[in-house]
């Protein structure tokens, strides 16, 4: 291609970007305050010691952790497991990447109907599409199941 | 991961703090986040007062769940 290319002739590159799909917006909420949230991450909250062991790189698995019972996260009950950014302030304050504690006020508060007592988490970090598609399509399936009707992403 | 929870029909709201990445993949509802290693929080402030941003930016995030939107919108 450089060849080519000196020689001003037409080419071709040899590293295509990829080329993503676009999905359709959904139909916004229409009665928040009756809703089920559900809350994910790419940011790599996890239950202190990473019980699934997701990678801090590339992961390859992403798991669900319930939050029934808790009204925030703590340094003590959750940490971060991505490789790909400074842990202090995550792992100081896992809220600062998975909101639990704004979001258990606003559902006090009436503002959602409720939060779905389960999370998401992987690693976004150097993590392949195919393996985001294939979590988020598994995921999406319990969501439904769990009649779950807006949903919040969070990524450092 | 945005888009295929969006694909199965449940509006989702992309929280992140590279937004060009978030568009470039095509993520529908995107709200910006502070910064990389604290996208919901900003150890720089109080207690109280980064607990105030944090619940601005879900309640954010809420009002783009509830907003019709035709295209890619950055809230």
């Amino acid at each position: 291609m450089l060849l080519q290319k000196l020689q001003g002739q037409t080419f071709r590159t040899e590293y295509p970007l990829p080329v993503f799909d676009r999905v359709a917006p959904p139909p916004p909420v229409k009665n928040m305050s009756a809703a089920t949230l559900a809350l994910i991450t790419s940011g790599g909250i996890v239950p202190r010691g990473n019980p699934d062991r997701i990678e801090s790189s590339s992961a390859t698995r992403y798991g669900k952790y319930d939050i029934g019972n808790l009204r925030q996260l703590t340094a003590q009950s959750h940490e971060t497991a991505h490789g790909g950014y400074d842990p202090t302030y995550a792992n100081e304050d896992p809220n600062r990447v998975l909101p639990l504690d704004a979001v258990r006020n606003l559902e006090r508060e009436g503002r959602i109907g409720r939060l779905h007592p389960y999370y998401y988490a992987t690693v976004g970090n150097g993590t392949s599409v195919a393996r985001a598609v294939q979590f988020a399509r598994e995921i999406a399936v319990d969501l439904k199941s769990s009649g779950v009707q807006a949903v919040i992403v969070t990524s450092t | 991961m945005v888009k295929e929870i969006e694909k199965a029909g449940i509006p989702a709201v992309h929280i992140c703090t590279i937004v060009p990445i978030s568009k470039t993949v095509g993520a529908n509802r995107i709200v910006p986040a502070i910064a990389i290693p604290h996208p919901l929080g900003n150890p720089a402030k109080s207690g109280e007062e980064e607990k105030l941003l944090r619940r601005t930016l879900v309640e954010k995030a809420l009002c783009a769940l509830e907003t019709k939107i035709e295209e890619q919108t950055v809230f």
